[in-house]
């Protein structure tokens, strides 16, 4: 089987754990849609490329508990060469969005909130804040 | 009797295959993307090979992929004392296959009528699946046998009706305890007697199930 068949593969695979909130899939397609993004927009805010983009969708959501959500958060960053701050903005992002949705918070949510928000240093979440169609046009 | 051993796994891989088990039992991030993208080709080569065409790819793709999820969310339903993870996820893979297969040809049967006969027999008069098609030179590796003689292996240790209407039960995914217990004719019992009835039976059924399977697995070797 060559290398095209084994991406897409993956591509498959990503897609079809979009529905499932144990992988990050499930955040990218929520972030994706809430911003209303494609998928080299959605590439280009976490710094990497479009193609490691399913490798990162079949990572397993990190660990809400604090001490381990930026150890889980930067070994995904390295594995899939995207930017841990970025990272983490996407996935508090979410969280927050999926709070606002559903109306009731859970701890465990909660609790990556405050993992995400205080290992990030200022300047660093104000660059996580950024629009993602800002970096496409600059 | 055709055996078709498999060849001997290359230490590598088993090695890797150890740690990326143990990663996703302590929760690594990363495991689950690692391990799709090594089994991802070769589980859909494996099925490729045991469910040549007419198989729809999209079927072989979906049993790949649903082997990988359920084994990714429950790492424990793995025991690395029992077999390797490859013959592992394949044979969960080639599980889902069958099922599915099995599912169409009963959907098939419905639109032609042809399964009127399933839905009207008495409990447990054969086995699911008489009449797959596609599979049927399908010989199952760990213990030398096509899938018809399996099923016969298993008619002769279940041979109560209920027995096997239980496993038809529990190879169709039933999970009601209802319709376990209505099978057992306690369908009027109260929920607790039901229950404890309903896990005598299948403990018993799965335990000759496991006996049998040593059995084979014995004989084969």
């Amino acid at each position: 089987m060559d290398e095209m068949s084994k991406e897409t593969l993956l591509r498959r695979f990503a897609a079809r754990v979009e529905s499932d909130c144990f992988f990050i899939g499930h955040s990218l397609s929520k972030f994706r849609t809430a911003r209303s993004l494609t998928e080299a927009q959605l590439a280009a805010f976490l710094e990497c490329n479009a193609s490691s983009l399913p490798r990162l969708a079949a990572c397993r959501k990190p660990d809400g508990v604090p001490p381990a959500f930026r150890n889980d958060v930067e070994k995904i960053a390295n594995y899939c060469q995207c930017s841990p701050v970025r990272l983490a903005a996407l996935l508090r992002e979410v969280m927050v969005l999926g709070q606002v949705v559903s109306g009731r918070p859970d701890a465990d949510s909660n609790a990556m909130l405050l993992a995400a928000r205080d290992r990030l240093p200022a300047k660093e979440q104000a660059a996580g804040a950024e629009k993602p169609q800002e970096e496409e046009q600059s | 009797m055709c055996l078709q051993r498999k060849p001997m796994t290359d230490y590598p891989f088993e090695k890797w295959c150890t740690a990326i088990h143990e990663r996703l039992t302590a929760n690594d991030p990363t495991a689950s993307a690692e391990l799709a993208e090594t089994f991802l080709p070769l589980l859909v080569t494996h099925l490729k090979l045991q469910f040549p065409m007419p198989t729809p790819i999209e079927l072989l793709n979906d049993a790949a992929e649903d082997a990988l999820i359920n084994y990714i969310r429950n790492p424990a339903s793995f025991d690395p004392s029992k077999r390797g993870l490859k013959g592992f996820l394949e044979m969960s893979a080639r599980g889902d296959v069958l099922n599915a297969l099995a599912k169409s040809q009963r959907r098939r049967n419905r639109e032609t009528g042809l399964d009127a006969v399933e839905e009207t027999s008495e409990p447990g008069n054969e086995l699911v699946d008489p009449k797959l098609e596609g599979f049927e030179p399908l010989v199952l590796e760990e213990i030398g046998l096509t899938v018809e003689q399996l099923r016969t292996e298993v008619a002769g240790v279940l041979q109560e009706p209920t027995d096997r209407a239980f496993l038809n039960l529990i190879l169709r995914g039933e999970r009601s305890t209802a319709a376990f217990a209505q099978v057992i004719g306690l369908q009027d019992r109260p929920f607790p007697e039901q229950a404890k009835a309903v896990k005598r039976h299948k403990d018993r059924i799965m335990k000759r199930l496991r006996r049998l399977g040593d059995q084979l697995r014995g004989r084969n070797e």
